[in-house]
């Protein structure tokens, strides 16, 4: 074995010494096939609509409780912020493609409300950090994996090639 | 191959698709896997894009896994694999790897050993990631993941003698390099 091979295996650990980010987990597992809950198998307007529902009971209580000034998010969660920030490029770049391509305008109403839902579950975070942190960070996670399979779908009715060549937007490589 | 009893109930429970299972796994290799797409990507983004692409791999392949080799071994072809997806991408990366001219075997045989008083982890490190990707990619293979040149030669589609070729050139500029800041 060369000495330069040697040295490094010698120090290895000290080699080894980065961690991966915070968030990378949660990118990786809002990928993986859903453990628990059934994953949407066609777009049901009832079924988002007793989703919101049922999001919303579980936070309503804090609508409109908010004062206009308090910490974000991302002041309590800053590993979050990443995730976030993974999952916004997504969608933006995929609602411009469903923009072009959707042949109704339903598929609006139905991003709105899972983007009021998502308002709510922010602000209950903001509200209360400590309590129940993990679920309402898993039931952002959802929302947006909801809506990203919704404008999926609708993109895969379309059929069209177009789209497909246009999916890895630069919006998903960051720089 | 012996497995850990411990390490076999865990693949058992990621491929039902237990997330605290597949959580567990991911905690067990997480650093070293992004240590290995850090060194083979250089940039922080293109590491965690490896790192996520090659895990999700993982849990989509784990039942194809036979404890031939240890797991570690197992994912972390995966994570090389996945890295030289992404760097396939890059157009300089491959033109690197094409235009290097082999050299002789005499040449290797005659490579001096460097000097172990000018080496330290900073160093080392600035030098090897100030390499060209073609280089500083057979490097980590070779010197960090322990892969002989055969097993390089396949990874990348190039020669074996090609492969040691590289390394050659890349340890004569990591050479420099130290010496430069001897």
């Amino acid at each position: 074995m060369d000495n330069l091979k040697q040295f490094i295996s010698d120090h290895r650990s000290e080699f080894d010494d980065r961690r991966p980010p915070e968030g990378m987990w949660m990118r990786i597992e809002s990928k993986l096939p859903r453990s628990a809950a059934p994953k949407i198998r066609f777009l049901n307007r009832q079924l988002i609509a007793a989703a919101t529902v049922l999001l919303l009971v579980g936070v309503a209580f804090v609508a409109g409780q908010l004062s206009a000034k308090k910490a974000s998010v991302h002041d309590i969660y800053p590993e979050f912020a990443e995730t976030e920030s993974y999952f916004q490029r997504k969608i933006d770049s995929k609602k411009r493609a469903v923009a072009v391509h959707a042949t109704d305008s339903t598929w609006v109403d139905d991003i709105h409300q899972l983007e009021m839902v998502m308002n709510e579950l922010r602000a209950e975070l903001v509200r209360n950090p400590e309590a129940s942190k993990g679920d309402i960070i898993q039931a952002m996670i959802d929302n947006y994996n909801i809506r990203l399979e919704i404008m999926d779908r609708i993109l895969e009715k379309t059929n069209d090639k177009t789209y497909l060549n246009t999916k890895p937007s630069n919006d998903d490589n960051p720089e | 191959m012996k497995t850990n009893p411990v390490e076999r109930d865990l693949v058992k429970d990621c491929i039902k698709g237990k997330r605290d299972a597949q959580y567990r796994l991911y905690t067990r290799y997480d650093g070293a896997m992004y240590n290995v797409c850090l060194r083979m990507m250089k940039k922080r983004e293109d590491a965690e894009d490896a790192l996520q692409d090659a895990f999700v791999d993982v849990f989509r392949k784990l039942h194809t896994f036979r404890f031939e080799s240890t797991l570690g071994a197992w994912i972390k072809r995966i994570v090389v694999n996945n890295c030289l997806n992404l760097l396939k991408k890059q157009k300089d990366f491959i033109v690197q790897l094409e235009n290097i001219p082999e050299i002789s075997v005499d040449d290797n045989k005659r490579e001096e050993d460097l000097d172990v008083q000018s080496f330290t982890v900073q160093r080392i490190k600035e030098a090897i990631q100030f390499l060209p990707s073609g280089y500083r990619v057979i490097c980590s293979l070779y010197l960090f993941e322990g892969y002989d040149h055969q097993e390089i030669a396949t990874f990348l589609g190039i020669s074996e003698s090609t492969s040691k070729s590289q390394l050659h050139r890349a340890k004569r500029k990591i050479k420099n390099s130290l010496l430069s800041h001897g």
